[in-house]
């Protein structure tokens, strides 16, 4: 085989290795249409899918009992029914099994469950640092926030799915009273790349990013900080770990070296994971300026509280067995001590993404490498050059030397000792 | 002395003055100015005239998580006010010897610098309590009027009491009690801070943090007034000819200098460009990328200004023994490199980088200024130095502030980057320096003792040129 040839079949391959890692993404709000009454008023499931040459990513997103993702790894071409009847039928055992996801390989849920405020009168940004009575808590069940219509607050065209709660919810006045909102905006990817906005995440073909935003929400603490839990299943019954990986690279969010990884699984690349950054911004427009930190606690076991509020959730319809699931609950706490807190700006964004198998990681990227080759490698070669040229020239001159010194004690000197 | 030194008056001269009596405890062992305890205490006064300003040098580097956080400004803002410090200076070295020894004096100006100094510092914390950026801003630009300046008048003291004698020594010390300045401030300012936060929050907490600054400036406004006093009174009492540098700043001087000084100057910029913007942002990457505490993270910051301090006066001393300056310089950068890169692409952990970079530091500073006066005509020192100075401080100003905005943008690792991409211009110019200056001869790489043995085979023949003459 020619060189020729050679490089054009690595061309080839390199293109085809590109063009089979992209994936196909359609986005499909699914309405509910079994009823014609208040049951099915404003409700509807996102079905995000990801179609690639060897498998699929489908992610089904909802506000459904709580905001929910359900992300389900197939073969090409498998079929995703809801059936709404069974879903809201007030039977559990009936709810089990609305939802069906064919030639399915792996599956989890991440599930955003609820929202707490906390007075922080350390200052700390540490909730470990109180318990139930040693400061006031507002814990806030998002089952009980109202969700707008996916339809209206979503784009399909460009994969992105909104849950957004905004109006004022019957249980408790307190989020609601300045007209905030809360909300989880989840973005699917075709290919790979960077988000455009800090902490400029890495995605690709196998995850969709979250943006958190708490916009103006209502509280009755003087040192208010916001917090969530968030609730994962995974599929079968194996150990979940938060793993933490450093990066020189910062590049991309200045002054972050940690990016943290939540496995559904460690044992195999066949694994759900969440992940994030740990930085938050005190800004709708994010910059560095209002970047500040954020705390992840201990791994917990769900709660009888959060297992209760699962069986209405899409995860519980979909996972027919659940004892056999792994259930954790984590919680995120947004903030560092000293910066103000929630009420300095009384906005919170927070990213991360949720996905299927190797997640991202940072490297050092090109540019900065061919500045460090260039950098170093200038001097080496001066140096490298520069010293033959000295010795080459010290050397002539050493034997010039010699000769004047052979020619002078061939002469009388002229200040002879007369 | 009132009459003023011209041609005609003869070098050796009586005076009929009167011998100054001294009586009480004016003449005492330490008050008398004839005996050496006396210039000792004068130099421990001299050693604090500019401990104020640089302990309030460097105090956005010791707050700078509380700065930008207080204020809500960007790290580009921040570095502002390194860069509001220097823009002053890139003029001013040219004419703070000048003004010292022609306009004010030393004792007046010495005073006056220190007040610029205090003054500065004032402003700099009223306008933290204020929250009014530009005023802080105008605060750092009048502690820059008199922070470089009030060290020539530092320098101008040492030579008139310890001119022939312990001169160099002297020298040392003062830089070495400079750098214990910085030291203490780094040490000091974020358990001042959080101490009075008891009582304060936020930029008012900063600007009476900034305010306890401001006290150390009027300790070193005292010293300056006590040092006017004392150097009158010796004056007095010696009868101490008027010392004058005879370094008229010449602009025109500058079509003389060579390539080669003109490499110096490259290297000097681009070598400490590489360090102080760094250490005025390292309280937040050591805070950031190894998760330290802000007490420990001042700690590994002020490093470098620590070990410069006990490591400058004995590098300054071997290196004028053994000689080889351009190859001391290379080494210095090269470590220096070697420290930035370890800091930029590994976790290692950054008190071992910075240690060492405090002695690449000291290395590299020992070596490198007395170079220029080797490539210098003597009579063209001062206007050498001057200009060494001003574009020190004029890169210091700019690029104090493209770093800050590159923390902002583009984050700690292109930082990095960026400082070795200087240092790699530095290497670069060290290294053709050295090229050039042995093709030339290597006047710069001698060793001591070569120097040593040509200047004696110099006077030899001058010696016997003389005798011919006879």
């Amino acid at each position: 085989m020619s060189a020729q040839t050679s490089f054009y079949s690595l061309l080839f391959v390199t293109l085809f290795a590109f063009v089979i890692s992209n994936r196909k993404v359609t986005t499909e709000i699914k309405k509910c249409d079994y009823y014609n009454d208040t049951r099915c008023d404003n409700l509807s499931i996102a079905h995000i899918s990801a179609e690639g040459d060897s498998d699929a990513l489908h992610y089904l997103v909802t506000s459904l009992g709580m905001p929910t993702v359900l992300v389900a790894k197939t073969d090409p071409g498998a079929d995703v029914t809801i059936d709404w009847e069974k879903l809201l039928s007030q039977n559990d055992t009936v709810r089990k099994n609305a939802i069906t996801i064919t030639k399915k390989k792996y599956s989890f849920s991440v599930m955003f469950t609820k929202l707490i405020d906390y007075n922080d009168t350390k200052d700390t940004a540490d909730m470990t640092k109180y318990d139930a009575t040693s400061t006031v808590w507002n814990i806030y069940d998002l089952k009980d926030f109202v969700w707008a219509n996916l339809s209206e607050v979503s784009d399909t065209a460009d994969n992105t799915v909104t849950l957004k709660a905004s109006s004022s919810s019957v249980i408790n006045p307190i989020p609601w009273m300045n007209n905030g909102t809360f909300s989880i905006k989840l973005n699917a990817f075709g290919s790979h790349g960077r988000e455009d906005q800090l902490p400029h995440m890495q995605y690709n073909e196998n995850l969709t990013q979250f943006d958190l935003t708490i916009d103006d929400l209502g509280t009755n603490l003087v040192n208010s900080r916001f917090g969530v839990e968030v609730l994962i299943v995974g599929e079968n019954n194996e150990a979940m770990i938060v793993n933490s990986t450093k990066s020189i690279d910062d590049e991309y969010s200045p002054g972050v070296f940690l990016i943290y990884n939540w496995y559904t699984r460690l044992t195999t690349l066949d694994t759900g994971f969440l992940q994030w950054k740990p930085v938050c911004y005190q800004a709708l427009a994010r910059a560095r300026d209002a970047a500040t930190g954020m705390k992840y606690y201990q791994l917990q076991n769900a709660s009888q509280s959060n297992q209760d509020d699962l069986m209405n959730t899409i995860a519980y319809a979909y996972f027919t067995d659940m004892a056999s699931t792994n259930i954790k609950a984590q919680n995120f706490s947004f903030g560092i001590g000293k910066d103000g807190g929630y009420n300095k700006a009384k906005v919170i964004t927070w990213s991360g993404s949720i996905g299927h198998g190797k997640p991202p990681e940072d490297s050092v990227s090109v540019v900065v490498l061919i500045i460090i080759l260039a950098g170093l490698g200038v001097p080496v070669l001066i140096i490298i050059f520069g010293g033959v040229y000295v010795c080459i020239k010290k050397r002539r001159r050493n034997t010039a030397r010699q000769l004047v010194s052979v020619q002078s004690n061939g002469y009388q000197p002229l200040h002879g000792d007369q | 002395m009132s009459t003023k030194d011209t041609e005609k008056t003869p070098l050796i001269k009586t005076y009929d003055e009167p011998e100054v009596e001294l009586a009480g405890c004016g003449a005492t062992l330490p008050c008398n100015p004839k005996r050496g305890l006396h210039r000792y205490l004068i130099l421990i006064i001299m050693c604090f005239l500019s401990f104020g300003s640089y302990f309030c040098y460097d105090n956005p580097a010791a707050l700078q998580d509380n700065m930008t956080r207080d204020l809500s400004i960007s790290v580009s803002q921040f570095m502002g006010f390194y860069a509001w410090y220097s823009w002053p200076n890139v003029i001013l070295c040219f004419f703070g010897g000048f003004l010292i020894d022609r306009v004010m004096g030393v004792r007046l100006g010495a005073v006056i610098f220190s007040l610029f100094v205090t003054a500065g510092q004032v402003v700099f914390a009223l306008g933290s309590f204020a929250n009014k950026y530009w005023l802080m801003c105008a605060g750092r630009f009048i502690f820059g009027i008199g922070g470089e300046s009030l060290a020539v008048a530092q320098n101008t003291y040492a030579v008139k009491w310890f001119q022939g004698r312990e001169l160099n020594m002297v020298f040392g010390l003062q830089l070495s009690f400079s750098r214990v300045g910085s030291t203490v401030n780094m040490n000091v300012m974020q358990p001042l801070y959080t101490f009075i936060e008891k009582w304060s929050t936020g930029y008012k907490c900063l600007g009476i943090a900034l305010l306890v600054g401001a006290v150390m400036c009027i300790l070193s406004l005292l010293c300056a007034l006590a040092l006017g006093y004392f150097d009158k009174r010796a004056d007095r009492v010696l009868k101490r000819a008027k010392i004058s540098t005879d370094e008229m700043i010449r602009i025109r001087d500058v079509k003389d200098f060579g390539f080669k000084f003109w490499l110096l100057c490259v290297i000097c910029v681009a070598y400490y460009v590489a360090v102080f913007p760094f250490i005025g942002l390292g309280l937040v990457f050591f805070e950031m990328k190894w998760g330290l505490e802000p007490g420990t993270a001042n700690t590994v910051n002020s490093l470098v200004y620590i070990i410069s301090a006990i490591a400058s006066p004995l590098f300054g001393f071997l290196i004028d023994k053994i000689g080889k300056n351009v190859f001391w310089v290379i080494l210095g950068i090269t470590v220096t490199i070697g420290c930035h890169a370890l800091m930029a692409f590994t976790f290692a952990s950054p008190f071992v980088a910075m240690s060492i970079l405090g002695l690449a530091y000291s290395v590299l500073a020992s070596a490198l200024w007395p170079m220029a006066s080797m490539v210098v005509k003597q009579h063209q020192l001062g206007t050498a130095y001057g200009i060494m100075q001003a574009i020190q401080n004029l890169g210091l100003a700019t690029i104090a502030i493209a770093a800050g905005s590159i923390v902002d943008t583009k984050g700690y690792l292109i930082l990095e980057v960026f400082f070795l991409a200087w240092l790699c211009i530095a290497l670069i110019a060290a290294v053709l320096l050295y090229l050039i200056d042995e093709a030339q001869g290597g006047v710069l790489n001698k060793s001591a003792k070569q120097r040593r043995k040509e200047r004696e085979i110099l006077e030899e023949e001058q010696k016997r040129e003389k005798e011919a003459i006879n």
